[in-house]
């Protein structure tokens, strides 16, 4: 039986999957010790303990950097480039502010610790460190729980690094960057390499004592690229969990667009104080140019956009008049006026609710009834400000909203070279109902999907992770140089080995891949691995061709050489509803400001071959939809719902 | 318009103008505009007034705002057509920026303009890179005047002919400048989509007419008076004589009044400064006061009534040597007019930053890897190097970033060590170079170089002999230094010249420091109140 687990700042989610049924599940967290949480819900659950596989998508590392709660961490680098990290890209963050506040750094110069030797840009060894240099770190290192050490070049001579690693006491966590990422750039490296030393002695205890916990039963955690990692490979890489959660949004999505037969996906995840956006072509894809608190995580993770429009986000007047909607969010506390919980701004949730497009019946999470009234005083007070009516103001405010979110995802689309007209929009998330149709009709988007399980869609997709490690390591070879397969394949070996080590006993599924560019620039596309260098090269032109519209006359060089290992898992079985016999009915009706009455129905109760047209609301535990007059939802065999457009005026007519 | 349908508007474009900046973005080859992101996208009304724009680089916000209306009076514009221009006398910076300008038109009516501006490697000067120390504009690059490359569709070969000869990567600067078009053509279809529902000619008016007031509303907020202050460059690279720019502020109600009147004559050496990015550097300055959702229109700067008198530094004539003006002069440009901005509101200002882009451009030959024939083949390396942000009322500055006019990022050790002869043995900041006070200057970093083959090196850099200005009772940060080490001995260099390496070389870059704000006794009484 296959239980997926996502953490949540504020619920739980469980979905438990026993090959035939799907169960969702919902607990409040318990932030403090997110295990608590977890156990209680197993038991709700009633989960026999043995014959359980659990995956679990966990923020441990994502808040302890967030909230810079990691451990005391001495970084170690080459002498005179101990502020690699105070430095950066050295580019400031906000182009104009005269007095940028100071940002803590991560480093302060007592925690840094200058290893002599040096290895250059061959991996030839210029010089090692001396025994007094690593005597001396020893003894400086005491006082740290964790050591991160990112020396220049180690990616090709580790030997600097290693004799770091063996000099140091014990009970220190050792963060080596030449296994962390070996890959070129060091700024990036070094970040990474001292984020997974800062959140790993913490996520290692976490796991260990959750799976301890658990026992027998066999624990595993999902890591940023929608991979599944043992216990022990999470401790020794928690860097790789910063996206442990959203994958799994992006993996169900991913699986459900297989399974609709709609591989070209856009996901809209939209929360309380942010949005979050990815594209879909088949695939998730993946990035290597992550970041968190400002600091690059250069491991691979599932390529998400955040956007900070979200229902919390406060609309308010500028210096010239103009309505602006964020940066600025009520968050979870104080929350929306119509929370009451002392919000007193108004909010995007509130335009909704003025609108009544959350009916006043809807309740919020934590059961909690919604204050309409107090929603109503705030938008009163902003829409005399702009001399509007109560209507108007509330529809501004959305409006300006969704556009926010529209642009972002066509930026999303147009930065890879799609058009996202020839994409679906998957929404899913707490608020994403509300403006799934709006969001639709501005990008002109023919179909809009909010499928099963969208309330626990992280979870769902934990279901699905595979048992995966990504590897990697930088070295420059040119294609046109004849020993490069050979030098290569001796790579890809030492990369196998590592990943039968860190899996061992499944049958993996290897992928191979290059970042190749042309010589000397500063971009590189990846591209599956070819033996046969012809074919890695017009493999490589035709990838140029269409992502960035033309091709030069220029040698070609790989740069890094990528491992992706995954043992076969099972494809989620969702089960399939009973056709519906009779129409919708609705359960309730009120008024949405500009359409008048509009009827209720409750997605429970919506089975295959069921047909709405718009306007309708259709309500969930802790979310609605909104179906506009022009918009028509049909129901999947498996219980998706799918919005389109209804064809009006001259195409209405043609179909007639 | 009500103001939601004007704040959807405004919206609207500047998305326009991302989409347009991910076409470029995506479509461009050299590692400038795709690394290190030295470009702009925008769109104007028929007019030429800046209506929207895309900017990572300050210097390309103001000198747009400032110089498109004439560039757009010189074309009978048609349907089809596209404009490429990079003279700085005519509407551009430098001669490496180079700007592709589009009209949209819409049933026949030209309904306002998308343009792009980006930074090429080289366009074909005598030094490479187009850095150099040279005393004429034609030395620095071929001159494009702002004319027509495509006429109503159709391509006209002959008007960049002499710069594709003369440049040294022809094909990587067509490929580029190609991108440049796509993204025009993007950013024209778009607002011919916006303006089929609505029209658009009406909202930039309307527009431009409310953004208006956030520059007014920011100006108003300063005290009204005269304002003046003065600092100097410390040489044109030929000469060793300081020239002095000099800023009169007149603030009335909500309009200002910068004058330059008083400043140094042009010079012979690259330091000249065209209008334009003049223009730019106040601009920015005035922009930093502005509130941070600010549109970028050139409606907020309208309340500035800028001069400088013909002939002086900052608005030279036409032909004189500017490949500086951009990254050393405009510099110090923010500097004066946020000294003279200090008196009126201590509060907002901060003391003075590096001042300084600290540009240097390695050059040499070498063995090409690239293959089975190995020849030697020139290689060029440009980097800039950040240093401190002054101190303010409420903390100290910023270490080791970029600061006013430039914001692009470093090029990583490894990347450049596995491409050129040189060896990076330290990349640190510069502890202590940040002027003491109540609150402390920023430290500005040290760079050290290695050199592994003998090359050349050209810098250009400012605040070697001068230094950046505290305020408040805040001492000066520290001077910047160039520093040769060669057989165990340590040579200082000057602040602008050329030089041979050899094999062993170190050459050796320490940034300036931030000013400090306010007097050193203060911060000593915080610290004894934390104390306690």
């Amino acid at each position: 039986m296959l239980l997926g687990i996502d953490s949540g700042g504020t619920f739980t989610d469980f979905v438990v999957c026993d090959g035939e049924n799907v169960r969702l599940h919902k607990e409040l967290s318990t932030p403090h010790d997110p295990s608590e949480a977890i156990l209680r819900g197993i038991e709700v659950l009633g989960l026999a303990p043995a014959s359980l596989h659990l995956v679990h998508g966990s923020t441990v590392a994502t808040n302890a950097v967030l909230e810079r709660k990691g451990v005391k961490t001495l970084f170690v680098s080459n002498h005179g480039l101990e502020d690699l990290l105070s430095i950066g890209r050295q580019t400031r963050r906000e182009l104009y502010n005269l007095c940028p506040p100071q940002t803590p750094a991560w480093t302060q110069p007592d925690d840094c610790f200058a290893l002599s030797g040096r290895i250059d840009a061959e991996g030839k060894c210029i010089a090692l460190p001396t025994a007094q240099n690593l005597q001396a770190l020893r003894k400086k290192a005491e006082a740290y729980q964790a050591v991160a050490v990112c020396t220049l070049f180690s990616f090709l001579n580790p030997a600097q690094e290693k004799m770091a690693a063996e000099i140091l006491p014990e009970h220190v966590f050792a963060s080596l960057s030449h296994r962390v990422l070996p890959e070129y750039r060091e700024y990036e490296r070094a970040s990474t390499t001292f984020l997974n030393a800062y959140v790993g002695p913490l996520v290692q205890r976490y796991l260990r004592r959750l799976a301890k916990k658990l026992s027998p039963r066999h624990l595993f955690v999902m890591h940023s690229t929608g991979g599944v990692m043992d216990v022990e490979q999470a401790g020794n890489n928690a860097v790789r969990m910063i996206l442990s959660g959203p994958a799994g949004g992006l993996v169900a999505a991913t699986e459900i667009g297989r399974q609709l037969k709609r591989k070209r996906l856009l996901s809209f995840d939209m929360g309380g104080t942010s949005t979050d956006v990815a594209l879909l072509d088949g695939q998730a894809h993946i990035t290597v140019e992550g970041h968190i608190a400002d600091m690059p995580v250069a491991v691979p993770m599932l390529d998400m956009h955040t956007i900070g429009a979200g229902g919390g986000s406060i609309a308010w007047q500028d210096a010239a008049g103009l309505l602006r909607v964020g940066p600025q969010s009520a968050g979870a506390q104080p929350g929306p006026a119509c929370y009451a919980r002392g919000g007193d701004k108004v909010t995007v949730t509130d335009a909704n609710v003025v609108l009544g497009r959350i009916p006043p019946t809807a309740k919020l999470a934590g059961n909690l009834p919604l204050d309409v009234r107090r929603a109503q005083q705030v938008i009163g007070e902003l829409a005399q400000c702009f001399g509007l009516s109560d209507e108007a103001m509330a529809l501004g405010i959305i409006r300006i909203a969704e556009e926010s979110m529209a642009a972002a995802l066509r930026v999303v689309s147009v930065q890879r070279g799609f058009d996202p007209a020839e994409f679906s929009l998957l929404c899913f998330g707490g608020g994403g109902g509300l403006h799934a149709c709006a969001l639709g009709e501005a990008l002109g988007v023919e179909n809009v999907l909010l499928p099963v399980g969208s309330g626990a869609f992280s979870a769902m997709g934990m279901l699905i992770g595979k048992r995966q490690c990504d590897l990697s390591r930088s070295r420059r070879l040119l294609l046109q140089h004849a020993d490069t397969p050979s030098q290569a394949a001796g790579v890809f070996a030492a990369l196998e080995n590592d990943a039968r080590q860190r899996m061992p006993g499944l049958d993996l599924t290897l992928e191979k891949s290059a970042d190749v560019r042309y010589v000397g620039q500063g971009f590189h596309l990846t591209i599956p691995w070819q033996n046969d260098m012809a074919l890695l090269h017009s493999d490589f032109s035709e990838r140029h061709q269409q992502t960035y519209g033309h091709t030069l006359d220029r040698p070609l060089e790989v740069m890094t050489l990528r491992l992706s290992a995954c043992a076969d898992s099972q494809s989620l079985q969702l089960p399939e509803l009973t056709t519906a016999t009779s129409p919708a009915e609705a359960c309730a009706e009120s008024i949405v400001s500009g359409v008048g009455q509009v009827p209720h129905f409750r997605r429970q109760s919506l089975h295959p071959g069921h047909a709405i047209c718009g306007p309708a609301l259709i309500l969930e535990d802790t979310a609605t939809l909104w179906l506009p007059p022009d918009w028509q939802l049909g129901v999947s065999t498996y219980g998706h719902l799918l919005l389109s457009q209804q064809k009006t005026g001259l195409s209405a007519r043609k179909n007639a | 318009m009500n103001a939601i349908e004007l704040s959807l508007f405004a919206h609207r474009l500047s998305a326009v103008c991302d989409e347009m900046g991910a076409v470029l973005k995506r479509t461009a080859i050299s590692p400038n505009i795709r690394d290190r992101e030295d470009y702009s996208c925008a769109l104007f009304d028929a007019d030429g007034e800046l209506v929207a724009q895309a900017a990572h680089i300050p210097v390309h916000l103001g000198s747009m705002a400032y110089c498109m209306r004439d560039v757009v009076r010189r074309i009978d514009w048609q349907d089809g057509d596209v404009a490429v221009f990079n003279d700085p006398f005519l509407g551009g910076t430098h001669l490496p920026d180079i700007t592709v300008v589009q009209p949209v038109f819409f049933d026949g009516q030209c309904i306002g303009f998308a343009a792009s501006r980006a930074h090429h490697a080289d366009v074909g000067g005598i030094t490479p890179g187009s850095m150099g120390i040279h005393r004429q504009l034609s030395d620095e690059g071929v001159v494009i005047s702002p004319g027509l490359w495509w006429r109503a569709g159709r391509e006209k070969t002959v008007f960049l002919r002499e710069f594709f000869t003369r440049v040294r990567n022809p094909d990587e600067r067509l490929a580029d400048l190609s991108a440049q078009r796509a993204c025009c053509a993007c950013g024209a279809r778009r607002l011919q989509a916006m303006h089929a529902s609505h029209d658009c000619r009406h909202a930039f008016k309307s527009l431009l007419e409310v953004s208006e007031a956030y520059g007014r509303t920011a100006i108003a907020a300063i005290a009204d008076g005269e304002y003046r202050f003065d600092d100097i460059l410390e040489d044109d690279g030929l000469a060793s004589t300081p020239l002095s720019i000099n800023v009169t502020i007149r603030i009335q109600g909500d309009n200002a009044k910068v004058d330059f009147s008083g400043s140094a004559a042009q010079c012979s050496g690259p330091l000249n400064c065209p209008m334009p990015v003049t223009a730019a550097a106040v601009f920015y300055a005035f922009r930093c006061l502005m509130p941070p959702e600010t549109p970028q229109t050139s409606a907020v700067f309208r309340c500035i009534e800028l001069s400088a008198p013909k002939g002086c530094l900052l608005n030279p004539h036409a032909g004189a040597a500017v490949a500086a003006g951009n990254v050393e002069t405009s510099q110090r440009i923010v500097d004066v007019v946020l000294g003279a901005l200090a008196e009126a509101a201590p509060e907002r200002i901060p003391a003075a930053a590096q001042g300084t882009m600290n540009n240097v451009i390695f050059g040499g030959m070498c063995n090409e890897d690239s293959g089975s024939d190995s020849r030697k083949t020139a290689w060029v390396y440009y980097e800039t190097l950040a240093g401190g942000m002054g101190a303010h009322a409420n903390g100290d500055g910023l270490s080791a970033v970029q600061c006013h006019m430039t914001n692009t990022r470093n090029t990583s050790i490894e990347m450049l060590e596995m491409h050129y002869p040189l060896r990076i043995t330290e990349y640190a900041i510069r502890r202590g170079s940040g002027g003491g006070g109540q609150y402390r200057g920023g430290d500005g970093l040290c760079r050290e170089w290695q050199v592994l083959e003998d090359c050349q090196v050209s810098l250009l850099s400012e605040r070697r002999t001068s230094a950046p200005y505290g305020l408040n009772g805040g001492k000066l940060g520290a001077s910047g230094r160039n520093l040769l080490l060669r057989d165990r001995k340590t040579h200082v260099l000057a602040a602008k010249t050329t030089l041979d390496l050899k094999i062993g070389d170190r050459l050796r870059i320490e940034t300036p420091g931030g000013g400090g704000f306010g007097p050193p006794e203060k911060a000593e009484n915080i610290a004894g109140e934390t104390e306690t």
